[in-house]
């Protein structure tokens, strides 16, 4: 196989490990408490 | 009867087991999802971050998947697992830019349908008509979506149980839909989820199964790199499918990578999933784990076409070269081992089911909340009752469309991706992000998208010499942001009052 065609099978890896690393870090900006789901029209 | 109770008892016992799971888990959650609308369409977003993870990467990942990509690298080598390398960006993009804004502004709009939070957001004396027109978007490009997928699965089943393929149809069809009508949200959800624990298992599986076959790691790339069956080109491939780009373009693969991995940022039935999601903690859990997800199983799934190559004869391999959907299910029937083909079936039916269920949603609720209580306003339980006896008319339609499909399970997929890409893009990342987008900025994108999209398949791409290869999403989706971008500026007195935004963006 030559070294194109392996680059997609490595660098999945590497862009998963990056993200999950990426989104310990962030802020999410996200109401935790339940809404009320009053609907609204 | 009876030989052919021996030959497929096991498969038929898995997927008999499956189907029971499913009616039993369904049942459970029809309960709570028949209480109110907030309940059947979004499962009072109460949903833990571990399920609407699976749940997205299972509605995803369908048949298309498992069946028409799978086959596809059988022609074009390993060169395709680039496409799934695209789509895991696009899933990263998905939750890091759209997810927690769009759960965030549904809650503060009250929204609990996409093209109802069109209206809300970009609320002007024109936003119901682009609610209308997103829900008809919805409905074209879902019909080529769900045929491509039921045709995969009915593929499937010919090949793998002798079904006749209209019966194989029906069954996929008709048993999604009754299980979809009976748990709402709800019931889709956590049966999504426990879909795609087993397609993980199953894309696992399909990989291994040609090692074992042919004796291990080192048998098999002494076969790959010397194959005698002919490539698409009618020459022996010898070591074609082991070396970038020698059985397909670039651009090939850049146009099936965008076109259904841009699904992730634009099509409803994904969107929606962010709205269920329960708390900060459990959207941060998603945002990890669904890209996990689907990076480890397309990394397997990708490779698979390639790998059946040294399970097949040259005459069978001159047969999937022209239908490379058939790869998966003549794979199993080779490896003819009946419990593992049972389990396969499950997975892949879970492939199917899983986005055939979101769909059929999407377009019942679409049909009577966005476009139907338009004109006619309802009650809580009559927008339930009426939302699924929609489901049950789109899903009539959907069959008679699979009897003959118009075109392969791959090429279905991704033109009702590329609709979706270039129509709702700009209008729902505009919405989350830019105040000064506007109720015409986001018509126009949609009108301009759709007519690209459909003016460049129909009329231009395969009638115009060496636009073959350039595939719709492209062109649409560039024109689609262009349009959003333009008009909105041309028309900024249009955009909502400050106060109305000061809402949607949490000021």
């Amino acid at each position: 196989m030559d070294a194109y065609t392996l680059f997609p099978y490595w660098f999945i890896i590497v862009l998963l490990i990056v993200n999950a690393i990426a989104v310990g870090r962030i802020e999410i900006d996200i109401e935790d408490e339940h809404p009320s789901n009053e609907q609204h029209d | 009867m009876t030989e052919y109770l021996q030959q497929h008892g096991s498969t038929l016992l898995c997927i008999t087991l499956y189907v029971g799971v499913i009616i039993y888990l369904n049942q459970w959650f029809g309960k709570i999802a028949a209480r109110n609308v907030n309940a059947y369409y979004l499962a009072e977003r109460k949903i833990p971050g571990w399920v609407v993870s699976l749940a997205f990467f299972s509605t995803f990942i369908s048949t298309s998947t498992y069946i028409g990509q799978a086959g596809e690298s059988f022609r074009f080598g390993f060169s395709w697992v680039y496409v799934g390398l695209i789509w895991v960006l696009f899933c990263i993009i998905s939750w890091l830019f759209l997810g927690p804004r769009m759960r965030a502004q549904s809650v503060r709009l009250k929204s609990v349908t996409v093209p109802d939070y069109f209206h809300l957001r970009y609320q002007s004396d024109l936003s119901r008509v682009i609610r209308v027109l997103s829900s008809l978007i919805i409905l074209f490009a879902t019909m080529w979506y769900m045929t491509g997928i039921a045709k995969g699965g009915a593929n499937l089943l010919s090949v793998v149980l002798e079904m006749p393929y209209w019966l194989g149809a029906f069954f996929l069809i008709f048993f999604t839909c009754a299980y979809t009508v009976i748990g709402g949200m709800y019931g889709v959800m956590w049966t999504d989820a426990v879909q795609g624990i087993l397609m993980l298992i199953v894309a696992a599986m399909m990989v291994v199964i040609p090692f074992v076959y042919v004796g291990g790691w080192d048998p098999m790339f002494e076969k790959l790199s010397n194959l005698s069956h002919p490539g698409p080109n009618g020459e022996p491939l010898g070591n074609d499918l082991l070396e970038f780009g020698k059985t397909t373009t670039f651009a090939y693969i850049l146009a099936i990578g965008f076109s259904i991995g841009m699904k992730q940022i634009s099509d409803p039935k994904l969107i929606i999933r962010f709205y269920s999601i329960k708390n900060k903690k459990d959207m941060r859990f998603a945002m990890i784990w669904t890209p996990i997800f689907l990076g480890l199983s397309l990394l397997a799934v990708m490779s698979v076409g390639a790998l059946v190559h040294t399970m097949v004869t040259p005459e069978q391999a001159i047969g999937l070269m022209e239908d490379s959907d058939e790869t998966v299910g003549l794979m199993f029937k080779i490896f003819d081992n009946p419990l593992l083909t049972g389990i396969a079936m499950m997975g892949l039916f879970a492939a199917g089911m899983s986005s055939l269920a979101s769909v059929t949603l999407i377009a019942g609720t679409s049909i009577v909340k966005d476009i139907w209580q338009m004109w006619k306003p309802m009650t809580d339980r009559a927008t339930v009752l009426n939302t699924k006896f929609s489901m049950v008319a789109y899903c009539i339609v959907v069959y008679l469309f699979t009897l003959d499909p118009p075109a392969g399970v791959v090429e279905m997929s991704s033109f009702a991706g590329s609709v979706f890409a270039a129509s709702f893009f700009p209008t729902i990342f505009g919405g989350l992000y830019f105040r000064w987008g506007t109720d015409l900025g986001a018509l126009a994108s949609m009108i301009a998208g759709m007519i690209v999209n459909s003016v460049w398949r129909f009329g231009i791409r395969f009638s115009v010499p060496g636009m073959e290869n350039i595939h719709e999403v492209f062109p649409a989706f560039a024109i689609s942001l262009l349009v959003y971008v333009i008009v909105s500026k041309m028309t900024a007195k249009r955009k909502p009052d400050e106060k109305h935004l000061d809402v949607v963006f949490g000021k």
